[in-house]
């Protein structure tokens, strides 16, 4: 592994067509699964095989597959012997007119 | 099990919670709905079914009797019930190493969204049915709407046909063998907007 999470994380979010990362489910894991790191590009071993997950949302104007297939290639440049898993969460209909005004917290002044 | 409450989402948020964050224009932020993709597509189906009904209720007021409360009501709690994780729909990838997958949820979501698109159509409940988690089984999509007084049912629902089979294409890797479309209800929308 030669990237860090977040370096990894800045790379699927230049993307084209990925709208967010998300954190893993919560929820109580397989016993047998150890997480190793952080919640959005998690890397964990299970049955003695080491694994990158993450999860994503794919704007509505993408392509799942084609996105996903994309992060897969970023992922397998820093672990080419991981299993790789990316579950594609949400389907984005992206920023609308109504979405930025329910956005106080992006105005200047807040 | 977990106790969550039946009516939560996986992360244990429930419509209300979401309804009160938007009614708050979602501030203050808080990072456990904004980072949940259940929750941001939840909110997404509220903002356009809240939209819409204003819309049909205006429009109801002068033309017909008001709409019940029960369609308000039974869009939500589908709403409620759908857009939860559900199963794992397979997408296919050369590598034996690669597990993508799109959640049941998400796919449910873009039914709602792309058939709520059109104009004149408004979906109530959505369904893959089928063994979704195998790739290439055969699946059903069942979709439940209400049209708009006066409009034409066949052009509508062969309207919502294609473009969710399209973004069925776009989005999954289903085997859709039928999208079945089942009109429930009638709402005093005009059939052309721009006539508000």
């Amino acid at each position: 592994m030669t990237d860090s999470a977040d370096d990894l994380e800045a790379a699927i979010r230049r993307i084209e067509g990925v709208d967010d990362l998300y954190p893993g489910r919560r929820g109580p894991l397989d016993p047998t699964t150890l997480i190793s790191q952080d919640e959005k590009i998690r890397t964990f071993i299970e049955a003695g095989s080491s694994v990158v997950s993450v999860r994503v949302g794919v704007q509505l104007s993408a392509s799942a597959p084609s996105t996903a297939r994309l992060i897969a290639d970023v992922l397998r440049r820093s672990h080419s012997d991981a299993q790789i898993r990316i579950e594609v969460a949400h389907l984005a209909e992206g920023r609308t007119a109504s979405d930025s005004a329910v956005h106080p917290e992006d105005s200047p002044d807040s | 099990m977990t106790d969550r409450p039946p009516d939560s989402l996986d992360c244990g948020k429930t419509i209300e919670d979401l309804g009160d964050y938007i009614d708050a224009g979602r501030s203050p932020s808080d990072p456990s709905i904004d980072n949940c993709p259940e929750c941001r597509a939840v909110m997404e189906a509220l903002e356009r079914v809240s939209r819409l009904s204003r819309t049909m209720i205006s429009d109801d007021a002068e033309r017909l009797p008001p709409l019940p409360e029960s369609w308000y009501r039974s869009v939500v709690a589908a709403i409620q019930t759908e857009l939860r994780a559900g199963r794992s729909l397979p997408i296919s990838h050369p590598d034996p190493r690669v597990t993508i997958t799109v959640t049941e949820g998400a796919v449910r979501a873009l039914l709602r969204a792309t058939g709520d698109s059109i104009d004149g159509l408004f979906v109530g409940k959505t369904e893959i049915a089928g063994d979704a988690e195998v790739i290439g089984a055969p699946v059903e999509i069942n979709l439940s709407v209400t049209v708009a007084w006066g409009s034409d049912f066949k052009r509508l629902t062969g309207q919502l046909r294609t473009v969710a089979r399209d973004a069925l294409a776009q989005h999954t890797e289903l085997n859709v063998r039928a999208i079945n479309i089942l009109v429930e209800d009638l709402h005093g929308f005009p059939p052309e907007k721009d006539a508000r």
